[in-house]
């Protein structure tokens, strides 16, 4: 009977997945549990040590309310505006026939051969400019669009059938429509990935929010973070507390979109 | 007639009024958690004995606050003022966006003489001064004197020179098993800056003295990497290793700076002593430092860039910079806060681990002020890892790495 000695084999195999995806954030865990005068001991897959001082000592050390109130605002600004916007010119680049369409497409994707710091300070200075210096406009706009999204969106329309939507067509539906009333229905898998892509993205973000916000009402949770981590030495146990509260709306996010997320991956590989 | 008269009256009071009311002065740091805290404390004072002034600090973090300046400095949108690790301050004042500060300082009667020698080459450029040093680090020896007991050794007498330190070294590993000193073997400034320590101690200086040339590659400097590597490959009481074996109490010995009087004693669970970092026989004692620069920025108005400089010249007076320091156990930049009473009274009774570094303070001497250090620090630090690897002898290592820096300094 091979069947139930390849079920353990694989089960082992995938255990040994897990640990290796967990074991950072136990890490984390454990470190944040520890007190000071642990810290050079070696890490701890388990806590030994429950400080639970640290929370409360990272969480007041630096405004975080605020902190998560402006990451929530500038997520949630970026995910729906990048969901519709990069569906949308995804629909367009898989449907629609124009003069330059693949040549455009092409351009597009090559952005994303440009390295972040490279557009930091041109970016920087068109911000500027509009005078949106400490504010939402300037954390949410010049990223309402994606390459990469709009690169997921149109490999996953394109495998969509297209005579669903001549059937629409027929019927005298015009194109919004047919994009909003047959084709975004059609895609929730797709659109919870990139939700997920992009809601990592935007919540993790730390250098642009760095440099266009001044004021602390307007910084993030990861500028929160780098708090801890002094000129004169990183603060350990506090950065880990304070990182383990910052993760936690990802994990979260992560665990609540997981299934439309591993669909929407899968998906996005097929073709016609 | 009458109401140009009026709107020049009118005018003139707003201004007036506008100047004596509201100085709004931006201010950009890195200065995090207790250090920030100080600083808030001490603004606020300041705000309280100076109506009209508001100081409005902004943190950034340590690592981007270079980026950020430097974003800002190209779009004009600058701070009035603004720190900066000292490394950065040739980059900054290159740039030709920061004011220079000699005529506030003659005006000022600022005493340039009571401050250490080392901190203010930075900020000098074309023979004008752009930046005051406000507050420095420097490296030192620490010891595990658990460790020397278990040795045999005097618990409380650090080695004075390389031939002790080789000595204490060997008899660590041959009696306790634990590593005799911790190097940084990890590379980039973390190596470029300790190595520069044993380097300076030997006698070698790291470039020539207008700073368009490498020097290390001198005799001297063959020695003082020769002992370097003679520790880790000759006689094996050095570890190539990541660093922070010191402080799990498997190194006896290490290099490092005075900020860690604060970090260590909370950290490690042995009784630690400290001293000024040993030199060899017929050497000089040295060592190296950090710390922050403060400047103005130029395109303040005159008005502003007054009040930024008194601000400036506040902070940068012996009592505040004594109280300065004791909140933040940063060191002394003026030899007339390193001698004041109450500050070494302080050190004595508080921070006792401190002492050697303030007292290094004299001979701590200041990376080389060129725009491309971190390059040149890069290239320096990947030699010195070659030579501690045995791959190259430190002759070879020393005279590849001459070749590399040499065009940079052109």
């Amino acid at each position: 009977m091979p069947k139930p000695w390849k079920a353990v084999l694989i089960h082992l195999l995938l255990a040994g997945g897990a640990f290796l995806s967990a074991m950072p954030f136990l890490w984390m865990l454990t470190t944040a549990l520890k007190p000071e005068s642990a810290l050079y001991q070696p890490p701890l897959l388990f806590p030994v040590h429950f400080e639970w001082e640290n929370f409360a000592k990272a969480w007041q050390a630096a405004p975080f309310p605020r902190f998560f109130l402006n990451s929530a605002v500038m997520t949630v600004g970026i995910v729906l505006a990048q969901t519709l916007l990069s569906a949308m010119a995804g629909y367009a680049f898989a449907r629609m026939r124009f003069v330059g369409r693949d040549l455009l497409f092409f351009g597009v994707l090559g952005t994303m051969m440009i390295p972040f710091p490279v557009t930091l300070i041109p970016s920087f200075l068109v911000v500027n400019a509009l005078g949106w210096i400490d504010t939402y406009n300037a954390l949410i706009i010049p990223r309402a669009v994606s390459a990469f999204a709009i690169f997921l969106f149109r490999q996953f329309f394109l495998s969509l059938p297209r005579e669903l939507e001549e059937a629409a067509l027929i019927d005298g539906a015009g194109r919004l429509t047919i994009f909003f009333r047959i084709v975004l229905p059609l895609s929730t898998p797709v659109m919870a990935a990139n939700a997920i892509f992009s809601f990592l993205f935007a919540w993790n973000d730390f250098l642009w929010p760095l440099i266009v916000t001044n004021s602390p009402d307007m910084r993030t949770v990861q500028v929160g973070l780098a708090m801890f981590q002094g000129q004169y030495g990183v603060f350990w146990t506090l950065l880990s507390a304070a990182a383990t509260i910052v993760t936690l709306p990802a994990v979260l996010a992560f665990l609540a979109a997981q299934r439309q997320f591993i669909a929407g991956i899968t998906n996005t590989g097929l073709k016609e | 007639m009458k109401a140009s008269w009026l709107k020049a009256i009118v005018i003139t009071t707003v201004v007036l009024l506008g100047l004596s009311m509201a100085q709004k002065l931006t201010f950009w740091h890195y200065w995090d958690g207790a250090n920030g805290q100080v600083l808030q404390g001490l603004i606020e004072r300041y705000q309280k004995e100076h109506p009209g002034v508001t100081i409005e600090a902004v943190f950034v973090p340590g690592g981007e606050l270079l980026t950020k300046l430097q974003t800002a400095i190209t779009a004009k949108q600058t701070p009035i003022m603004a720190i900066s690790d000292l490394v950065a301050m040739p980059l900054l004042t290159q740039s030709g966006s920061l004011a220079p500060l000699d005529d506030f300082i003659r005006q000022s009667n600022l005493n340039l003489a009571d401050y250490f020698p080392g901190p203010l080459v930075y900020g000098m450029y074309q023979g004008k001064r752009y930046s005051l040093p406000v507050s420095a680090s420097d490296l030192g020896l620490f010891w595990n004197k658990n460790l020397f007991r278990q040795a045999g050794l005097d618990p409380n007498r650090p080695p004075r020179n390389w031939d002790e330190l080789l000595r204490y070294a060997k008899q660590i590993k041959e009696k306790t098993g634990k590593w005799g000193i911790e190097l940084f073997t990890q590379g980039g400034e973390g190596t470029t800056w300790q190595t520069q320590v044993y380097f300076w101690g030997a006698g070698a200086e790291f470039l020539n003295a207008n700073n368009t040339a490498p020097a290390f590659n001198s005799p001297q400097g063959v020695r003082a990497l020769q002992f370097l590597v003679d520790l880790a490959q000759k006689d094996k009481v050095a570890p190539i290793a990541p660093w922070g074996l010191f402080g799990r109490g498997e190194a006896a010995m290490v290099m490092d700076g005075s900020w860690m009087t604060q970090f260590f004693p909370q950290q490690v669970n042995f009784e630690l002593g400290s001293a000024p970092f040993p030199y060899p026989a017929g050497g000089r004692p040295a060592t190296n430092m950090g710390g922050e620069q403060i400047f103005i920025f130029q395109n303040a108005d005159a008005a502003t860039a007054k009040a930024a400089w008194d601000f400036i010249n506040w902070f940068s007076s012996t009592p505040v910079q004594v109280e300065w320091d004791r909140g933040t156990g940063f060191l002394p930049v003026r030899r007339s806060v390193a001698n004041d009473p109450a500050y070494r009274a302080w050190v004595s009774n508080a921070r006792p681990l401190m002492r050697p570094f303030v007292d290094s303070m004299a001979f701590a001497r200041p990376r080389p002020p060129v725009a491309r250090y971190p390059q040149i620090s890069d290239i320096f630090a990947k030699y010195v890892q070659e030579a501690l690897l045995g791959r190259l002898s430190p002759k070879d290592a020393l005279e590849r790495a001459a070749q590399e820096v040499a065009p940079l300094l052109r």
